[in-house]
């Protein structure tokens, strides 16, 4: 299994600076709203992911009072015998418009690049945020599958950061264009090497997708069943591309090409990159109905859940050992019945980590029970202003 | 604690630098103010006179104090290659090697709308002015970084001279020699992958 024995954590957030050791079974991070428990979940999040999943600028990451901010922690994963150290710092720009310095080490030294950190932690996550994912927009689910997708394999990581640098350059010249009043000759050659790389870039991140989505698909559609056994559910990956070109088999760089030439008047004229993968979507049926538009609110949640253990049973699969999960709020929010179908399919054997404002007692017996056997293998968390205290507390002082 | 004026503006100074920051700016100011008024009098010299007297060549745009360059007046440099660099530091990089013996051609820069850098800021026109007629030019080699605005302004560069017929390569990349195939990045490996050569 993959197990985060310790965390520490300096000018992260609101978390006040903190050093604990996790127990390799369940750990309950405890404490009211606001007290810092989703914060402690996001950085052993940031360091499996090298991205956060919920700040929009990295800045947030730095208490307000300083100037940097730095997480670590020790991972062991067992399968592979690999003992990491990880960490990651931000450093506040001293000016204003100076760019924030992120440092990434693996063992104490630097790596590269974030994709370098992918892999030394996997893990999988479940935040309460998801159970939205069919209600919100194509973003959040093109920032759910590209997440995913990483953590079965860093190589998509950068395609992903590839695609969204060449996406960003080709946006600013269409973006000079429109300011400057349209494109000469000489700019179009200039435009034209551009789409070669977005091309490129772009077919290999969709193709890269649909194979993820593809390895989950059984796996998604298995865990359904299990919770609602006369209704199949399938993924699919939309591409406003694709939808364009009629063969969908003779899809290629080649075919995406001529796309991009046939809509290039138009993209000069809006000063915007119109197709691509940053416009693309992962559709979800029901009966062959698109359960985003008719789904019922359980529907949705099922199908969340169906999707996260689809993502759990891959990449377990993958490394040969379960990996971390990581729970934020989320069990409040599933019925019973949910509870236990999540509790029952994951490995005894796994590291958890889940956050609640107040144990449930109902999804603590099923949770230790299931969770190595009830040996003292649990933890609980309390957090409070930011502050942690480890040890097994009082069931009555937790509640209360 | 507040310091003395000058030596405020000579910290400052010093922090402009590339890779200088606070901490360094500060010791290297002090260490200005140690020497003698001798030494700094040279160094502000030399300072000024490799300002004033290094130009870009205008033939190939590298920075020398001659012009043309050394380079380029060097007859006995091979005049149909021509090697197409980002930056005149990396002249000095190919240079060390005494591999080429061709000519060179600066472009400095890449292409970046990022940081408004388009083809028509970099001495794309030159270069192409250096191929016109009854030029000795055989093979042009691209010499750029392998990062996203290296390969587009490779890209570029091939559009604009492949109609020329003069014959254009671009240098290999992939592993460094010497070092463990294990601690190469996935990147670095795929490209050298992807630009594998047969054994002859």
């Amino acid at each position: 299994m993959v197990f985060v024995q310790a965390l520490s954590a300096q000018n992260f957030r609101n978390l006040a600076p903190l050093s604990c050791e996790f127990s390799p079974g369940l750990n309950w991070i405890l404490g009211d709203n606001g007290q810092g428990k989703t914060n402690l979940l996001e950085s052993i999040y940031l360091l499996s992911n090298a991205r956060s999943h919920r700040a929009k600028n990295e800045r947030e990451l730095i208490a307000h009072t300083a100037n940097n901010a730095r997480i670590t922690a020790q991972v062991l994963m067992q399968q592979t015998g690999g003992h990491h150290v990880l960490e990651m710092t931000w450093e506040r720009p001293q000016t204003e418009n100076g760019r924030l310095k992120t440092i990434l080490k693996q063992n104490h030294q630097p790596l590269k690049s974030r994709s370098q950190l992918l892999g030394n932690c996997p893990s999988v996550s479940f935040f309460v945020t998801d159970l939205l994912l069919l209600r919100g927009q194509p973003e959040d689910r093109r920032r759910w599958l590209d997440a995913a997708a990483a953590q079965y394999d860093r190589r998509h990581f950068q395609l992903v950061s590839t695609f969204q640098k060449i996406r960003l350059q080709k946006a600013h010249l269409l973006r000079e264009y429109l300011e400057t009043g349209g494109a000469s000759q000489d700019s179009l050659t200039h435009l034209a090497v551009w789409n070669d790389q977005f091309a490129e870039a772009s077919v290999r991140l969709m193709q890269s997708r649909q194979h993820y989505l593809a390895l989950i698909q059984d796996r998604v559609t298995c865990h359904y069943i299990d919770m609602a056994p006369h209704e199949t559910l399938s993924l699919s990956y939309h591409s406003s591309v694709m939808a364009r070109v009629l063969d969908a088999s003779a899809f290629d760089e080649d075919a995406f090409r001529q796309e991009l030439d046939k809509i290039q008047v138009q993209e000069c004229r809006r000063g915007q990159c119109l197709i691509g993968p940053h416009r693309d979507d992962v559709q979800f049926f029901l009966n062959n109905q698109d359960a985003t538009a008719y789904g019922s609110q359980g529907q949705q949640r099922s199908i969340v859940l169906a999707l996260k253990l689809g993502e759990w049973d891959v990449l377990s699969g993958v490394l040969c050992e379960p990996p971390v999960l990581l729970l934020d709020d989320v069990m409040a929010e599933l019925d019973p019945e949910r509870q236990d179908h999540l509790i029952q399919r994951l490995a005894p054997e796994a590291q958890v980590f889940l956050t609640t404002t107040h144990i449930d007692r109902r999804v603590q017996a099923s949770l230790e029970s299931h969770l190595g056997e009830g040996q003292s293998q649990h933890q609980k968390i309390q957090m409070q202003r930011g502050q942690v205290q480890c040890g097994a507390l009082k069931l009555e002082t937790a509640i209360s | 604690m507040s310091m003395t004026l000058p030596l405020v503006r000579l910290i400052e100074a010093f922090q402009k630098l590339p890779g200088v920051g606070p901490k360094s700016a500060q010791r290297l100011a002090f260490h200005v103010l140690k020497q003698s008024s001798d030494d700094v009098g040279q160094f502000a010299e030399i300072l000024k006179e490799a300002k004033a007297q290094i130009r870009e060549c205008p033939e190939c745009f590298n920075l020398s104090g001659q012009s043309p360059c050394e380079i380029c007046r060097n007859k006995s440099r091979d005049a149909n290659t021509l090697c197409v660099v980002a930056e005149p530091s990396d002249i000095f990089a190919l240079e060390r090697t005494g591999e080429f013996r061709g000519l060179y051609h600066v472009l400095h820069g890449l292409i970046s709308p990022l940081h408004g850098i388009q083809p028509e800021d970099l001495k794309i026109r030159p270069l192409l002015a250096r191929l016109g007629e009854a030029n000795p030019i055989r093979e042009i080699i691209l010499a750029l970084p392998p990062s996203i605005e290296g390969d587009t302004t490779s890209l570029y560069l091939s559009r604009i001279i492949q109609p020329l017929g003069i014959s254009l390569t671009r240098i290999a990349f992939g592993l460094p020699v010497g070092g463990d195939l294990d601690y190469a990045d996935n990147l670095t490996i795929s490209r050298a992958l992807a630009g594998r050569v047969p054994i002859s």
